[in-house]
Formats: C-alpha cells, sequence, structure tokens
C-alpha cells in the first residue's frame, strides 16, 4: 500500500507540475499581446540538415521568418507514428503556422487541424485544403521542364539521365516535365530514370550515376533524390564532359566545373507567402502553386560549361515565363 | 541490350561497382565475425559505423588527410564500442538490448558533434577522398586490370584482412583459442585462456573495424558526409556473418553476392525501364534472404553465442 500511494504521490507531483508549467506559457502570452509575435514550426520526418529535400525546407522557413518576423521552432526525424502527436503538441503551444513539408504529412495535419481552428496548417506538395489548412507547391512539372530543355541543349550523346530517390508524386511531376523538356528542344535525345530508393544514401547516387554512364552514355544528369545527388556529383566530377543541373538550392560553387546551372526553389518565397496571408486574416481553403512568375522558381548562376547554350536556354525561360512556351500536366 | 550486357567495358565497369559496394560490407562483417567468435553478438553495427563515418570525416575535413580520418574513424569505433563492452561484459546485460541502444545513440551522437562543427547546412560539406590506386600499364588490361589493379586502397585492405583472419581462426593457436570462447568459454578458462580480456579484444576488434567500415564512406566512397549515408549497411554485414556460417570464405561470397546484385539491379533500371524499379532494389535483399533460406547455417554458430559468462556461475 505504502509503495503504491508513494507512486500516486509522484504522478501527482508530475502533474501538477506540468500545468503549472503550462499555466507559465499562457501567462506569458497574455502578458505581451500588445505586439503579437507570430510563431511557425516545422516537422520534419528526416534530418533538417540533410543537404537536400529537408534542408531547403528548414532554410526557406528561416528565411520567411526573417523577413516577416516570425520565431521558429522545429521537430526532426518524427516517425509516422508521432505525425499527429506532434502537430498537435504545436497547436497546444498554440502556433500560428505550423509547416509539414510533404505530402505524406496530409493526413496528419488534416487530423491535428481539425482540433485546433486556431492554429494554421500548410503542406509542401501537399493536396489538402481546410478553413486553417493551405497546400502549397513548389511547380514540379515547371522544374522538370526547365531541366529538361536545359539538359536536350547541351546533350552531346542525345543520352541524358534523371536520378530519383522515390517514386513519389513531385518526383513523378518532375520526371513528367523533364520528358516534355528534353522533347521540346531534342527530340532525338533519349531520357533514362534511375531510382535510388532512399533519400539520404549518397553513396548510392554516385553508384546510380556510375551505371547510367555505363549502360547509356548519359552526359547530363539532373538529380532529384536528396543525398543521392553529392554522390551523383561526386561521380560526375571525374569525367570532363559530363554535366549536371542542380536544384534546389544554387550550387554551382560547390562543384563549378560540371554544373550547367540550377534550378532553384526559393521556399522562403512560398512560406513567407503563406506568412502574410496569416498576417493578413486571409488563410485558408487554397493551393498555392508557385512557378517562375511568382518567383518560387529561379535559374541560378550558370557555369562556364554552359557558355555555348546559355542564351537558347534563357530564350526559353522568358517564353515559359511570359507563357508562349507551354506544357502539359500529366501527373 | 544484349550488346550492352555482354560488353567488355560493361563487365568491368559491373565488377569494379561490385567492389565498392562490397568493401564496408566486408570490413564490417569481419568486425563482427570477431565479435561473434568470441560469443558477442553486436547489432549495434549500423550505430559504429554512423560513429565512425561522422569522426572519420571530420578528422579527414580538419587535417586534409583522408588517412588520419580512417583512423580516427576506427578509433571511435572502438570507444563507443566499449559502452557495449562494459556492459554486456563486465555487467552481463543482454548483448541484443545493448547494440540497440548503440543504434539509438551513436547516430543521436554523431548529428550532435557535426552539427557543433559544421553548424546546420544546407548544402552537404565537400572533404577529402583517399584516391584508388593506380597502377599504370597493368591496371589497362580489360576487366581483370581495373579489377586488380585500380581499387581503392581499403578495396584491397579488406580483402587481406579477409585472408589473414581466416589464416588466424584456422591456422593458429591463438586463433583457435580465441574460438574456444565463443564454443564454450569455461572450458577456454580452465586452460588458462582469460576469457573477460579475450571478449574485451573481440568487441574492440568488432568497433575498430565497423568504424573502419563506416570512415570507408564518408573518407573513400564519397567526399561528403550526409546523416544517414550508413543506409542499414550495418545490418546487412551482420546478417552476411549469418549466411556466411561464421565462416571467412562464406561473408567473403554473401557481402560480394550483395555488392553484386546492387551493382547489377542499378543497370537494370536503366537497360530494363519495363520492371518497377521497387522490384529491383529489392534484388539483393532477395538474395540474401534466398541464400539463407539454402544455406541453412544456424549449427555453424558458435555455441555460448551471445551467452554472458562469469566465472562464479555454474
Amino acid at each position: 500500500m505504502k509503495v503504491v500511494s508513494k507512486r500516486v504521490l509522484a504522478v501527482l507531483v508530475i502533474v501538477a507540475l506540468s500545468l503549472t508549467i503550462i499555466g507559465c506559457a499562457g501567462a506569458e502570452e497574455g502578458a505581451d499581446s500588445g505586439e503579437k509575435t507570430y510563431k511557425i514550426a516545422m516537422v520534419a520526418n528526416a534530418s533538417i540538415a540533410d543537404g537536400g529535400w529537408n534542408s531547403a525546407c528548414y532554410d526557406g522557413m528561416i528565411g520567411a521568418a526573417e523577413l516577416n518576423g516570425w520565431e521558429t521552432s522545429y521537430s526532426e526525424n518524427v516517425e509516422q507514428t508521432d505525425y499527429v502527436a506532434t502537430f498537435t503538441e504545436y497547436g497546444n503551444l498554440g502556433y500560428d503556422l505550423v509547416f509539414a513539408p510533404g505530402n505524406e504529412f496530409s493526413d496528419a495535419v488534416k487530423e491535428a487541424a481539425a482540433s485546433y481552428p486556431d492554429t494554421n496548417f500548410i503542406v509542401l506538395n501537399g493536396e489538402v485544403v481546410e478553413e486553417n489548412v493551405e497546400s502549397i507547391m513548389a511547380d514540379n512539372t515547371m522544374i522538370g521542364f526547365l531541366a529538361g530543355t536545359l539538359a536536350g541543349l547541351k546533350t552531346q550523346t542525345n543520352e541524358v539521365a534523371l536520378i530519383g530517390g522515390m517514386e513519389i508524386t513531385p518526383a513523378m511531376q518532375s520526371i513528367d516535365g523533364f520528358e516534355q523538356g528534353v522533347a521540346y528542344v531534342n527530340p532525338d535525345a533519349n531520357v533514362s530514370v534511375a531510382f535510388t530508393n532512399s533519400w539520404s544514401d549518397a553513396a548510392k547516387g554516385k553508384e546510380a550515376a556510375l551505371s547510367l554512364i555505363d549502360t547509356k552514355d548519359c552526359d547530363v544528369f539532373f538529380g532529384i533524390s536528396s543525398a543521392g545527388d553529392a554522390g551523383m556529383r561526386e561521380a560526375l566530377a571525374d569525367y570532363d564532359d559530363r554535366w549536371t543541373i542542380a536544384q534546389p538550392s544554387d550550387l554551382l560553387d560547390q562543384f563549378p566545373d560540371i554544373t550547367l546551372t540550377s534550378i532553384m526553389n526559393d521556399n522562403a518565397q512560398l512560406i513567407g507567402n503563406s506568412m502574410k496571408a496569416v498576417m493578413n486574416g486571409e488563410f485558408g481553403n487554397k493551393v498555392f502553386l508557385g512557378g517562375l512568375t511568382e518567383n518560387v522558381l529561379a535559374i541560378g548562376e550558370f557555369g562556364e560549361s554552359a557558355n555555348d547554350v546559355k542564351d537558347e536556354y534563357m530564350e526559353i525561360v522568358e517564353g515559359i515565363r511570359d507563357g508562349s512556351i507551354t506544357f502539359d500536366y500529366n501527373v | 541490350m544484349m550488346d550492352t550486357v555482354f560488353s567488355v567495358q560493361f563487365l568491368g565497369s559491373l565488377l569494379q561497382s561490385t567492389l565498392r559496394v562490397t568493401t564496408p560490407l566486408l570490413l564490417v562483417a569481419l568486425g563482427e565475425l570477431y565479435g561473434e567468435r568470441a560469443g558477442m553478438i553486436n547489432i549495434g553495427l549500423d550505430g559504429i559505423m554512423t560513429f565512425g563515418a561522422t569522426v572519420g570525416f571530420i578528422v579527414g575535413y580538419i587535417t586534409v588527410n583522408p588517412l588520419m580520418g580512417l583512423v580516427a574513424g576506427s578509433l571511435a569505433g572502438v570507444l563507443i564500442n566499449m559502452i557495449y563492452a562494459y556492459s554486456t561484459i563486465s555487467l552481463r546485460s543482454g548483448q541484443i538490448i545493448n547494440g540497440m541502444a548503440l543504434n539509438i545513440l551513436a547516430p543521436a551522437l554523431s548529428v550532435f558533434m557535426f552539427r557543433q562543427y559544421f553548424g546546420v547546412t544546407t548544402k552537404l560539406i565537400q572533404g577529402t577522398v583517399l584516391a584508388s590506386v593506380y597502377i599504370p600499364v597493368l591496371s589497362d588490361i580489360p576487366i581483370l586490370g581495373p579489377l586488380l589493379f585500380r581499387q581503392n586502397p581499403i578495396t584491397y585492405l579488406a580483402f587481406v584482412l579477409a585472408i589473414l583472419t581466416a589464416i588466424f581462426f584456422n591456422k593458429t593457436k591463438p586463433g583457435l583459442d580465441y574460438r574456444a570462447v565463443g564454443e564454450f568459454p569455461r572450458a577456454a578458462e580452465t586452460l588458462g585462456i582469460h576469457v573477460t580480456k579475450m571478449k574485451y579484444i573481440a568487441t574492440g576488434m568488432c568497433g575498430l573495424l565497423a568504424g573502419l567500415g563506416g570512415a570507408y564512406l564518408s573518407t573513400c566512397y564519397m567526399g561528403t558526409y550526409s546523416e544517414g549515408v550508413v543506409a542499414g549497411r550495418g545490418f546487412i554485414a551482420l546478417s552476411a556473418v549469418i549466411f556466411g556460417g561464421w565462416r571467412v570464405r562464406g561473408l567473403v561470397l554473401a557481402t560480394l553476392l550483395f555488392g553484386f546484385t546492387d551493382a547489377v539491379q542499378l543497370r537494370f533500371q536503366t537497360i530494363l525501364p519495363v520492371i518497377p524499379y521497387q522490384i529491383l532494389a529489392m534484388l539483393p535483399y532477395l538474395a540474401t534472404i534466398g541464400a539463407l533460406f539454402l544455406m541453412h547455417n544456424s549449427g555453424l554458430a558458435p555455441k555460448a553465442n551471445g551467452l554472458p559468462y562469469s566465472r562464479e556461475d555454474h
């Protein structure tokens, strides 16, 4: 009996303490309500420093927060089973905006959003929309098309390659755009696709690139496999007649010899757009698709190796921007 | 398509790729063999590799010397495996749970160290790479040339180590003493073998080779480090020891089979795009399971594998 009562006491103390903490948090918020500081949190299912997708998302959030004067927070390496709990936690803490960087979070966001109407949620590459949920996405098909046209212009062997991580919808959109882009400028060129089946296995990206060179003699590579892209670039750096188009940030300075240019995906614009909507009270019930005209996509610096195709390529980019060149959204 | 598959260049590059993929697996599997031959099952290989890869990369980056990175990565492997050694050998707690603990602790510690040093970066940091050996004339022989004379030094090291390990365990008295610890530690003790010391040496070797295998990934295979670079290779190595029947020869074949099927599946993705890549990506794992199923290796395991040992127990 004595043991049990001690345990009960311990539990009671813990409950009391946590209630005090929650109480304090609430009191603090009330105190400085004169000038509200908006808060955003990102929930990632991998590391925020993966050098690829999550890094770009995290950077975008930080950039947007700096521009708009928001506070930030993040949870990383969150398991699928903990998605809802993590979103709920941020709802509890009274965050104004929760950033879910991927379509895989859609269901969990939907579930958590229903219980926390005062917290807004954005799902990158998602499809869900609610009163307090928006889906935002960069135009993946356009990213693919932009890369594809440059690859098609540059290739000497008429064999170009795309290395993907896994077969998810944004990847399929990019691949679709890439194939259309290549065909638009160079109907003779052939596109090969390989998947590393991982987002973190950099070495696999290297093997995939080398296998594409061996089997098809591919010479222009576009990588959308996160960490695998780094391996791909290392493999290409050993050659002087193989090139790559980087994404999602400007990577020219890391591999200046092999990088033609970068298709930059400005997540800060995407997220900043949602922040403004929250501050103006216009948030909710829409899907925001960002391309060249929305300043979400941009072309980075050109490497020396792109000199022969640069001008022709920029004409195409302008054509896409002003709508004179179009492509289809098949995926 | 058939022309591609049977060309000399294709075959050469396929075998090259096989050796690149096999090297870290072989090193780590040898490490686990040293452990299990003394009765120490360590499922924390993946964690040790991660730690070795991180420390190896950071030291290689600071010293601009990949060799220093490899040495540091190996030593880091020994160091972190001593946690496992102390709790399983001296405190006699469960080996599986301690291995699991390493798999949780080591990657977290790695992330912490890496971010302490480099901060949270969006671009992968570029470090140094240990260049492959290139022996002029000989390496120009078709297929065999690149295979034998144009490899990373660590690949040679892995295979030399495999041969030495086989000799050690089968042809030398210390090797037989060592195996006795894994088979029947009490009998070994009565023959004057210091079982506890032997087990510490075994976990040290395991940490050393697993750390080296990890460091190979970040200083030889690639010049960059990304979190999660180990990508389950520790578990593949672990299964290679079982699949190889706790024998060096079996273990070499097991890791080569995995490396070969992995290299094949990447090539099939491009020459046979009609097959969904998910099925091809399963190939190395299917081959491993299939081989395990056919081998019936369970009887070959060291008899006292995984059991705690104490002099006082009867």
